[in-house]
């Protein structure tokens, strides 16, 4: 097994613990989600049907019936799925900052491997790439076994049955996270990784220049914020609807591209020359 | 050998160093001695291409350091580079894992030497036991060159003295040592070759026996003489 | 390797888990039904061009978008992922241009108004304008392209509207007109005079000379003088023509004009009637304005849709039933009178219509599980039912689910 890929299995292991937490406390708060609103709307039902002597019919025609859309509205439900989110953004940058500060001088080691810095850099990312990934796999693993659970609670007359398709697309947050199809998977984080290695690119400036890098990170970041969208900015600011959708959108693939290769070209330079444990 | 050439280094708009220059030899202790501060910490980071240089040259065994070298040449930092989370035995297999030119055998008798425990977790042990797993880990590669930082600061005198044993066993022969200090008087014995520095230069660089042959003076006497021109 | 647990196992999980995802929504057969237009009576060539856009609700709170023609059911996330990005159901008109004049094509609006085509000339006309105050839209010009056809020049310019000390809420291109060797761009333009201190529509019709690039002539086609109660308003009203087929424009324009009354029933709720209404036509070509006299039958309710040739189509709608007159304005006859007989929809959701041609298509706005829904061909001026068919769900199986249909327009791609 090469050097980058033991690296990616060790940044995995730095951060399993804080992940298997995550993943349990999804998990268990998607599920006790899924409990608490059916049992809020049978017992609505109980009470309309059997208090208020209304007819099934008329409940349903009044409240509706009970879909996962009714789950996913739930806190417990979206909440996990917040908290993974800002987890993993705030490890973004705890990835890098943790080898540098504390007792332990670990960046000394990963600096001295005897292999290119660059795959330590890559490693790290591989190993965010991962966690989100892995998520999201926990996340289709749990629709329907959540599903599976509201049908068990919630009678049929009750219910609206779902397929996982339509549980993702009627839920926002995830539908971005688990767009219609693999093309647009790829594009999604493929833009995703590139927004990665640009936040690496802007700690790598400021490990090596450290103030004075922050505002370099910051100018980096508006940089390739600007390149990236430069056909949208030309499209709407100078060349007025000059390009063909088709156009904008080979563009656009272009300025990910460059944005990306131009993160790593920056964060490799930076790295064999410039960086300072 | 290891080629430090004219080398500049600046903080911000401190210069740190100004132009120093030395070499070591393989099969020799070098030590470079200097008040806090001087930056001999900063050289030995410089070498490791662990901080960028203003100017100047560093060539190991003629080249420029690159990602192969660090299967040659080591460092030991006065702080452990291993997470405080891993044991002993946890790290060992990191370096065996990253490192071809690990050696297990060697590591397994350092272990016995300092009376280590590979089970052991790195955030429970002493300060001296830290030094002495710091010092495992490089000592058990089979390097041509090996850098100390301070292996002697703030460590029990027994600690002290089983380090210090290292230095005249066959753990570091035929190897090239580059080790700094500002505390002389526990390994002047040891040490072939003395770099001065002072205000960013070398203000001296001598061989250790021959100062004491030829002018019957200690390295401590020269470091007197020189710093109190 | 079992050191390397953690990687490989997150990474197997990864790709069999999305990996089985993807493979399975792009094999599975939707579960959402099939929808087809199943004829009843007619030429199925008449749908050739037709496409009905709808929303199937299977709950009241999800609603899925669907284009439904004669090759069956295509529903929003059936389209691939290139379709969605660059858009479904362009003007097939603009979109051949796109092809034929790419260069040309490119940096203008989609808006088919804008676009004039004959023979020899591509011709291009819209507004644009600078923000005063950053909101106060001011300075308005026609921006102009002209695209010889054979000798493949193009030439565009800006001619400066001549201004006006009115406030302009909106300004837009609604034709060109295009004979011998005249360029005319027909706009409408709303704002508030404060003259007056009231808020007004025209029409200005600008004669373009593309020799200087200027515009040579202003006519302003209004409403005329009448004296309103404070409860009243005129309106000035382009009656809908076929201009957005800009291959064949007509010479002539017609125009609503009408006083409105505001009436107040209660403190929530306001009608407004019609108490005045005339209609002139404009003759592009004479500049001449000359009022229709409507023959009695026509005056009251029958609501003037759509403008073919120098056929008005007008329209009433009752319970029930669409009749559609067809008036020619030039010999004052009445050339035809439809009656067409909609199905009641239960929930009395009514119906909608699209004149095209001499063509109406019929179709009722909603449907549920019980219901046909019966989409009618008529020939406007002959009266046959060209094509009669209903939208039917294909899936059998499914046929036990309730769900409501609502059909959002009828697209006709000519």
């Amino acid at each position: 097994m090469n050097r980058y890929l033991k690296l990616v299995n060790f940044e995995l292991g730095r951060f399993m613990k804080i992940y298997i937490a995550l993943i349990g406390i999804t998990i268990v708060s998607q599920l006790a989600a899924v409990i608490i609103s059916s049992k809020s709307y049978l017992n609505n039902a109980n009470q309309a049907i059997h208090v208020d002597r209304m007819t099934i019919e008329a409940f349903v025609e009044q409240y509706g019936k009970m879909s996962f859309n009714n789950v996913t509205n739930s806190i417990l439900f979206f909440g996990p799925i917040a908290l993974c989110v800002v987890t993993l953004l705030i490890y973004t940058l705890f990835i890098w900052y943790r080898d540098w500060f504390g007792k332990n001088t670990f960046i000394y080691r990963l600096l001295m491997l005897p292999t290119a810095r660059l795959n330590v850099y890559f490693a790290k990312a591989t190993a965010i790439f991962l966690f989100v990934l892995g998520l999201i796999a926990l996340q289709l693993v749990l629709l329907p076994v959540e599903r599976l659970l509201l049908q068990k609670m919630v009678p049929v007359d009750l219910r609206l049955d779902m397929t996982i398709n339509e549980m993702i697309r009627y839920f926002d947050q995830i539908g971005v996270m688990i767009p219609n199809s693999f093309i647009e998977f790829v594009l999604h984080y493929g833009i995703g990784f590139v927004a990665v290695f640009v936040i690496f690119t802007i700690i790598m400036l400021e490990r090596c220049f450290r103030l004075k890098g922050i505002f370099l990170g910051i100018g980096y970041g508006v940089l390739a914020f600007i390149v990236f969208f430069l056909p949208v900015f030309i499209q709407e600011f100078i060349l007025f609807n000059y390009f063909y959708p088709a156009e904008i959108f080979v563009l656009m693939i272009l300025t990910g591209l460059i944005v990306g290769t131009g993160s790593i070209w920056v964060s490799n330079y930076l790295l064999t020359k410039k960086i300072r444990v | 050998m290891i080629e430090v050439k004219d080398v500049t280094k600046k903080f911000g708009r401190k210069q740190v160093l100004k132009g120093v220059t030395f070499t070591a030899e393989k099969g020799e202790i070098t030590c470079l001695i200097g008040i806090n501060g001087v930056g001999k910490t900063t050289i030995l980071n410089a070498i490791m291409a662990l901080t960028p240089i203003n100017s100047g040259q560093i060539l190991i065994d003629g080249s420029a350091i690159n990602k192969k070298s660090y299967e040659k040449i080591t460092f030991i930092p006065d702080a452990i580079t291993m997470l405080p989370q891993m044991t002993i035995g946890q790290s060992m297999q990191f370096m065996q894992d990253f490192y071809e030119s690990w050696n297990q055998e060697r590591a397994t008798e350092l272990l016995g030497f300092f009376k280590l425990k590979p089970e052991e977790k790195i955030s429970s042990l002493s300060k001296g036991n830290t030094a002495k797993v710091n010092l495992l880990l490089g000592l058990a590669l089979d390097v041509d060159y090996l850098l100390m930082d301070e292996p002697f600061s703030g460590i029990d005198i027994f600690s002290r003295e089983q380090i210090a044993n290292v230095f005249t066993s066959h753990l570091v022969e035929d190897r090239g040592v580059i080790i700094t200090t500002h505390e002389i008087n526990d390994i002047e014995h040891l040490i072939d070759q003395v770099v001065l520095l002072d205000d960013g230069v070398v203000v001296k660089a001598f061989n250790s026996e021959e100062v004491r042959e030829n002018e019957g003076k200690s390295v401590v006497d020269v470091m007197r003489e020189v710093y109190q021109q | 390797m079992q050191r390397y647990w953690k990687l490989i196992s997150l990474i197997s999980v990864i790709v069999l888990v999305i990996g089985t995802f993807y493979i399975q929504s792009s094999m599975a057969a939707s579960r959402l039904p099939e929808f087809v237009l199943e004829k009843v009576s007619g030429d199925e060539a008449e749908i050739k061009q037709l496409s009905l856009e709808a929303n199937y609700y299977q709950n009241a709170e999800l609603g899925e978008w669907f284009q439904l023609n004669n090759e069956g059911t295509t529903y929003w996330n059936e389209y691939s992922y290139w379709d969605r990005m660059i858009g479904i159901n362009h003007n097939a008109k603009i979109e051949q241009l796109r092809q034929d004049y790419r260069k040309f094509m490119r940096g203008k609006s989609e808006n088919p108004y804008s676009f004039h085509e004959n023979e020899e000339l591509l011709v291009y006309v819209d507004l644009t304008w600078d923000m005063v105050n950053g909101y106060q839209p001011n300075d308005f010009k026609l921006d102009i392209a002209v695209l010889d056809k054979v000798s493949k020049e193009e030439t565009s310019f800006q001619a400066a509207i001549p201004k006006t000390n009115q406030s302009v809420y909106s300004f837009d291109v609604e034709g060109i007109y295009l004979k011998n060797g005249q360029l005319k761009v027909i706009t409408r333009n709303s704002g508030h005079d404060s003259q007056s201190e009231r808020d007004f529509t025209n029409y200005p019709v600008y004669l373009i000379d593309i020799a200087t690039q200027t515009i040579k002539t202003e006519n302003i086609i209004t409403a005329k003088d009448a004296e309103v109660s404070s409860n009243q308003f005129q309106e000035l009203l382009m009656i809908r023509n076929k201009w957005e087929d800009f291959q064949q424009p007509s010479d002539f324009i017609v125009f609503e004009e009408k006083v409105v009354e505001e009436r107040m029933i209660d403190e929530w709720e306001i009608t407004f009637d019609t108490v005045d209404r005339e209609l002139f036509v404009y003759n592009l070509e004479s500049e001449d304005k000359e009022q229709i006299k409507l023959p009695k039958e026509l005056q009251e309710d029958a609501s003037a849709e759509m403008v073919i040739g120098t056929t008005i189509y007008f329209v009433e709608k009752s319970e029930g039933v669409l009749v559609i007159t067809s008036y020619n304005f030039e010999s004052g006859e009445i050339e035809a009178k439809q009656t067409i007989a909609v199905p009641e929809v239960a929930d009395e959701q009514g119906y909608m219509y699209k004149i095209n041609d001499d063509k109406v298509y019929v179709v009722p706005v909603s449907k549920n599980a019980k219901q046909d829904l019966l989409l009618q061909i008529v020939h406007l001026k002959t009266g046959d039912t060209l094509y009669e068919g209903k939208v039917t769900m294909k899936n059998p199986n499914k046929q036990g689910i309730d769900y409501d249909l609502d059909i959002q327009s009828i697209d006709l791609d000519n």
